[in-house]
């Protein structure tokens, strides 16, 4: 089904800065959620916009690790099982390289400016509608 | 006159006498799972700003302490001269306000950006030595006066803690794995059995213009290392943005180590550190997945633990870049 604009993101934006402008008229607790809620629905824009992309490059990623194929869901628990049973203790940088890798683009999409300057994404930022 | 803290002032007056009151109730809106009340004592004349402390909600798996043991915990520390608000009673049943306690009210800042706004080298430097020696007065009390936190899961191991409640959530998040099984290569160096805060943390001090007032939120006291409460003060989130000052956010490692150790807290090994500090970002990244799991599945649900759940990864990327020697 094609829909009709606004784009999803456009409208997660335009709430966001609907909270945004909220936020400063209220007090305590209700300004500090209106504050909460605009950093969640920027999660949302980031993620509808940038998972699938990130989803396929992490897949890759652990293919390539574990030497086979699989659902990312399937791929990740086995990473997780062999870090814990110690089969990965002789690839440690490699092992850490990859976890790394996976929380970079974790942080892209929740919260980009936590990243250190070497990991920076350098393409303009395209959240705007 | 009618103030909704009818509970309050019975509890008060079974403890002072039918002719002590309460006056000037606050409720601050703090979030969090605690009830705060604010409140003068009134009594004889005299007044006396008091804070009480109830617990509005328990997961049956709460990592944290039950208030009466909270409450004994800070009267040991308190009688041994550490900075805390002095305890004054526990609600019992009869109150019928559930598990709490009062304390004596403290006065001063705890929001980090606050502390840290404004705050010149030398009081910064003076915050740090006033946490080392509070930290060394700590560590220095007679774990048999302790005896009652023995049992505790954290008392008992508290790596193994963390990991069992990590266990229980099932969720799969390969940093925090590769992080306890960097713990589980390494092995805590052995040190002698203390008291342990357990959240002796940025936020969790009581801060005035002449240095450090009191450690507050003793949820997390234990028998452990001394060196756990070091680590976890050095954990890069609690530096809150000044990153190039490892301990809480106030000062460069080697001055507090100094001042830890002057004041008789023993020496302190730069590797076992690290070792509770890798430690404290695992189990902080456990805490931020905690939230989203009372939030998903338990029903206690609200955008900060939302937010909390999906913030897991920013310690994570903490954990990584530590592991791979990128932090400090």
């Amino acid at each position: 089904m094609s829909q009709d604009r606004p784009s999803i993101n456009d409208i997660l934006l335009t709430v966001k800065t609907f909270l945004d402008d909220l936020g400063p008229k209220l007090d305590g607790e209700a300004k500090y959620h209106a504050q909460v809620s605009s950093y969640l629905l920027g999660i949302c824009e980031r993620e509808i916009r940038l998972s699938a992309g990130y989803d396929a490059a992490e897949q890759a990623r652990l293919s390539a690790f574990l030497q086979e194929e699989g659902p990312l869901d399937d791929l990740t628990a086995k990473l997780c099982a062999g870090i814990r049973a110690g089969k990965f203790d002789d690839r440690w940088d490699a092992t850490l390289e990859l976890v790394l890798a996976q929380t970079i683009d974790k942080v892209r999409i929740v919260k980009p400016g936590h990243l250190d300057a070497m990991h920076r994404d350098p393409e303009p930022d395209r959240s705007r509608p | 006159m009618a103030d909704h803290h009818d509970d309050l002032r019975r509890a008060i007056r079974r403890r002072f006498g039918e002719r002590a009151d309460i006056a000037n109730v606050v409720v601050p809106t703090l979030g969090g799972v605690n009830r705060t009340i604010l409140f003068d004592l009134v009594d004889s004349g005299a007044t006396r700003r008091l804070a009480s402390r109830q617990e509005t909600y328990r997961a049956e798996d709460s990592p944290f302490l039950p208030a009466s043991l909270q409450f004994r915990a800070m009267r040991l520390a308190f009688e041994e001269g550490v900075p805390v608000p002095e305890p004054i009673f526990e609600y019992d049943a009869a109150d019928g306000m559930g598990s709490g306690f009062v304390t004596a009210f403290v006065a001063g800042e705890t929001m980090p950006r606050r502390i840290f706004r404004g705050l010149d080298g030398d009081a910064r430097l003076k915050i740090a030595i006033d946490l080392a020696h509070l930290l060394a007065r700590l560590h220095a009390i007679d774990i048999a006066k302790a005896g009652f936190l023995e049992a505790v899961p954290d008392s008992v191991d508290v790596i193994a803690h963390y990991r069992a409640l990590f266990d229980s959530y099932a969720e799969a998040h390969p940093a925090i794995e590769l992080g306890f099984r960097w713990l589980e290569r390494h092995g805590a160096p052995p040190a002698p059995r203390r008291l342990v805060h357990g959240d002796f943390r940025t936020g969790n001090f009581m801060i005035g213009p002449e240095g450090v007032r009191a450690a507050l939120d003793w949820e997390c006291a234990h028998i452990g290392q001394g060196i756990e409460d070091i680590g976890w003060l050095c954990v890069r989130s609690w530096r809150f943005g000044q990153t190039h000052y490892p301990v809480g956010g106030f000062a460069e490692r080697a001055p507090f180590h100094a001042a830890y150790e002057a004041a008789g807290g023993g020496r302190i090994d730069p590797d076992a550190v690290r070792f509770w500090e890798i430690f404290g970002l695992v189990r902080w990244a456990i805490y931020n997945v905690m939230q989203a799991h009372g939030h998903v599945a338990r029903g206690r649900r609200g955008v900060a633990f939302a937010a909390m759940g999906r913030n897991a990864s920013l310690v994570e990327y903490e954990l990584s870049m530590t592991l791979a020697g990128h932090y400090d």
